[in-house]
């Protein structure tokens, strides 16, 4: 299991405005918002436990789903930030105070993204190693994936799960948690998170291949 | 510039402290109470609804407007007579069974209170059968269901069955809501509305009132 120091973690202040429905240039975000957020997200780093794994199984059976028909293996992965950043939250909403609590909250999901990259890199590398083309992550709920197979996810993690339990409705606990699969093969493969683009690949700009083109081999350019 | 004008302008600016002292101002300046409300404080929140439609404000500014009005309401509770300061409705809220996503549940709970709604929550996991109990005990004139899965949502449609098996529907609208609910569905599990943000749940019961 990776663990990452909480003092450490990059906890980027744009993508938290972005969860929290601002969008870069539109409309002048005002201080006291970012004074608030700036100081919440310090707070982030006192009550998050940042950690992740990953584990590579081969395709098998699930050559037959529509998402991993052109893998040979496949990285699952799950990763967390515990659960007193969510706890604070609601005790922040329980005290009247919305907006630091959904300041925090959406500071909490930058986390468990960031966290969930840094696990992420450590799978590339790992493909790198070993010579396989990886896909980028995707996760249930998301591009098209039925949540229902966060089920199957768990089933191939096993005891593997970096302490986050996963409910009989498919919801991980703690709630801030990421479930992720990147596909594996010496072969092309078909990206299915076309939304992610190629802003968080550890290829960008070296790639070969654009995201538009469906397809990712994580090759870079030749010379 | 109107001492409730300024009110009204620090509402929409979401300035908590000085709601509450231009709130208390304008009590010691002889202002009824209940015009306070009406004619400061509750305008001031309209106005942070009609930008919060037209993409001018986003979520933790329109928190920080509620937290603003919800200081002025603190201040002038006291001098309000019983009969001005009973609740304008009474709801039940909570996220429906096998879901424990609150963020807008709680989002739409301060919304409700700071409009003046008398807002009681279940928390979240909430079975039908708990939900019809808080009827027969509380009497709500709205239920808010909350659910953010679709493997959730199918929650929301056991529990209006079994308020309506019940004969709890009667009298009572029922709200629902959350990221994957839409308008259709709603109608199609026999809710009365469906509200696509907090803004919109608390000005959809304001006119149901």
């Amino acid at each position: 299991m990776f663990t990452v120091n909480p003092q450490e973690l990059p906890i980027d202040r744009a993508e938290a405005l972005r969860y929290l429905g601002y969008k870069p240039g539109k409309r002048k975000i005002g201080k006291k918002i970012l004074r608030l957020l700036d100081e919440e997200m310090e707070k982030a780093r006192t009550l998050i436990t940042p950690r992740g794994l990953y584990r590579v199984v081969e395709v098998g059976e699930l050559r037959n789903h529509k998402f991993f028909h052109d893998a040979q293996q496949i990285a699952f992965g799950v990763c967390t930030i515990g659960e007193k950043l969510d706890k604070e939250v609601k005790r922040l909403f329980k005290s009247g105070e919305g907006t630091r609590g959904v300041l925090l909250d959406a500071v909490g999901s930058v986390c468990a993204e960031a966290t969930t990259d840094l696990v992420n890199a450590e799978a590339e590398e790992w493909a790198s190693k070993n010579k396989l083309n990886i896909t980028r992550r995707f996760s249930p709920g998301y591009s098209g994936w039925n949540v229902r197979d966060q089920k199957l996810v768990f089933a191939k993690l096993g005891k593997f799960t970096a302490g986050v339990k996963l409910t009989s409705s498919g919801i991980m606990l703690p709630i801030k948690s990421v479930s992720f699969a990147c596909k594996l093969s010496t072969q092309d493969m078909v990206e299915i998170n076309k939304g992610q683009k190629c802003a968080s690949c550890n290829m960008r700009g070296r790639c070969a291949f654009s995201a538009e083109e469906g397809v990712c081999r994580k090759t870079a350019k030749e010379a | 510039m109107s001492l409730y004008e300024q009110i009204s302008l620090a509402v929409q600016k979401g300035e908590i402290e000085e709601v509450g002292s231009l709130s208390k101002q304008a009590l010691e300046e002889g202002n009824n109470a209940l015009d306070v409300l009406n004619s400061a404080l509750m305008p001031g929140i309209e106005i942070v609804g009609e930008k919060f439609g037209r993409d001018e404000l986003f979520i933790p500014e329109v928190m920080m407007c509620a937290q603003a009005l919800q200081a002025g309401i603190n201040t002038i509770n006291p001098f309000l007579t019983k009969e001005q300061s009973s609740y304008k409705a009474k709801i039940v809220i909570g996220t429906v069974a096998n879901d424990v996503h609150d963020l807008g549940k709680n989002l739409v709970k301060m919304m409700f209170t700071a409009n003046g709604f008398e807002v009681i929550d279940m928390g979240v996991d909430v079975s039908a059968e708990k939900f019809a109990a808080a009827l027969e005990e509380h009497k709500p004139q709205v239920l808010g269901l909350s659910a953010l899965l679709t493997t959730t949502m199918p929650e929301m449609s056991k529990t209006i069955e079994l308020i309506n098996s019940k004969g709890l529907h009667n009298g009572l609208q029922i709200m629902v809501g959350g990221a994957p609910v839409t308008e259709d569905f709603a109608k199609e599990i026999g809710a009365d509305f469906y509200a696509d943000n907090a803004i919109e749940a608390a000005n959809t019961v304001k006119g149901m009132i």
